[in-house]
């Protein structure tokens, strides 16, 4: 193309520029000018228009299908990563005028991303996810600053809700904002989450008085499909309804604290159930309480 | 550390978390590498986040990370794993496409643009999705803005000659903008 420039006077450069509105006043005049007496110049450009998509409508849709939990999972990964690599740095060089670091926070080499990807679907990679998050989600609250280091001797149920309350810790309001509020995009995420986790969850589950119900999604615990069903308290407080087939005996609602949440937690029909959020525990009962009625 | 609250790279990445992958997922068509592109791209982001000038856009800021990690190490790594590229279609239409189902000619965009070299494929989503500029496009990927515009005017071409050979073939109604 560059090698038209000496026998062309407008580059295809100069017409693609022309027809994205990048050209200067003076050059799109001179560009109309050229245009008028040449055909060919013209063939070339309706060539390039017909290059033209709905660019921005197509790639809409590949939005849409982005897997926002992995990669909010991603994010609090490299976050949390970046917190150790900067209190690494902070031990390395005395300041004064620093807190100093807790003598039980673990140092984690500086390395970058590969060894530390949040993304493999395995069983083992949730466990690790698990300890990962178990650091992250003590920030700020002073609660959990060693990991969860008994991960290994405890059961499934409770590697699960621990990987689920450390999870939900690292969401805001803000992790929510962006949610579809079209009930009709709504039913059919639950009848798609429905699906992949082979439970039906009715649409009764949406419609929590007290809730404002912003989406499910699947997540992946080991094998597992994780269902998550996310919820927001008077605009402020993210509360997540999760629900994964453990294949465990039915148990009644129990109540438990894990990384600074309350949980109520139950099982029914193979599968095991959990409801979580920075709520005091009576107002939690009753939402699990009104939930675990709906899912009947 | 210095105070999170106070940190517009940290409190900004998280809504940008989408736009990132899809880049990631037009560089990549792999969306395990696209995971670990995207996480990679917010350390990076978080460890320079000194050098972001507030009041400038964090998400372009954050896409040429994104391309300079991949241009270094990423992509070296997605051709030593010895994946290959995928098939863009299927890609791009798998998983939850029910949406995209509902508009085939839509679905035909994708595949079209997955089907260009990278290089045109990166210019296409910047500037024609993203809605940079050329100049910001040139900074993002680190080329001359010229490759900018000769990589967008090589990606019409195919693509308008893809669409006359349909229209030669097969009649199948493709207009768009109308």
């Amino acid at each position: 193309m560059t090698s038209e420039v000496n026998s062309r006077p407008v580059t295809d450069e100069m017409l693609v520029a022309y027809v994205d509105g990048e050209l200067t006043q003076n050059e799109q005049t001179s560009l109309e000018a050229a245009l008028e007496g040449d055909e060919e110049l013209r063939a070339r450009l309706a060539l390039l228009q017909d290059g033209e998509r709905p660019w921005a409508e197509a790639f809409e849709g590949l939005l849409d299908q982005a897997p926002v939990a992995k990669l909010e999972a991603a994010f609090a990964a490299a976050a949390h990563t970046h917190a150790e690599q900067a209190r690494a740095e902070q031990a390395e060089t005395p300041n004064p005028g620093a807190h100093p670091v807790a003598a039980d926070s673990e140092r984690i080499p500086a390395n970058d991303h590969a060894s530390r990807s949040w993304w493999r679907p395995a069983m083992a990679a949730c466990i690790a996810v698990t300890l990962m998050v178990g650091f992250a989600a003590g920030y700020g609250t002073n609660e959990v600053r060693k990991p969860q280091i008994t991960a290994a001797v405890q059961t499934e149920a409770e590697i699960w809700r621990q990987a689920v309350a450390d999870y939900q810790a690292l969401y805001t309001r803000e992790t929510l904002s962006t949610a579809q509020t079209d009930p009709t995009a709504q039913s059919a995420g639950l009848l798609r989450v429905s699906e992949a986790l082979g439970l039906a969850l009715p649409d009764a589950v949406s419609q929590v008085p007290g809730l404002d119900y912003k989406r499910a999604q699947i997540l992946k615990f080991g094998e597992q499909p994780l269902a998550q069903l996310a919820y927001l308290y008077k605009d402020d407080i993210p509360i997540a309804f999760c629900i994964v087939r453990l294949d465990d005996p039915d148990q009644a609602a129990k109540n438990e604290v894990r990384s600074g949440l309350n949980i109520v937690h139950w099982a029914k029909d193979g599968f095991s159930l959990m409801v979580v959020g920075d709520l005091p525990v009576d107002e939690l009962d009753n939402f699990a309480r009104e939930i675990e009625g709906k899912m009947i | 550390m210095t105070d999170t609250h106070l940190n517009p790279v940290k409190s900004g990445l998280p809504e940008l978390l989408s736009r990132l992958w899809r880049f990631a997922m037009v560089l990549s068509h792999n969306e395990e590498i696209a995971g670990d592109l995207v996480q990679a791209t917010c350390l990076r982001a978080l460890q320079r986040s000194e050098q972001f000038q507030e009041g400038t856009h964090l998400d372009r800021w954050t896409f040429s990370i994104m391309a300079s990690l991949w241009k270094n190490e990423l992509r070296a790594e997605r051709i030593r794993r010895g994946g290959g590229f995928v098939d863009a279609e299927e890609v791009l239409v798998s998983d939850g496409a029910e949406k995209i189902e509902t508009n085939i000619l839509l679905t035909e965009v994708l595949a079209e643009v997955q089907a260009l070299p990278e290089a045109q494929r990166s210019a296409v989503l910047l500037v024609y999705v993203e809605g940079l500029t050329y100049a910001e496009a040139a900074a993002a990927l680190e080329v001359p803005i010229g490759t900018i515009m000769s990589r967008l005017a090589a990606a019409r071409f195919k693509l308008a000659a893809l669409r006359r050979a349909e229209e030669g073939g097969p009649r199948r109604q493709v207009k768009t903008g109308q």
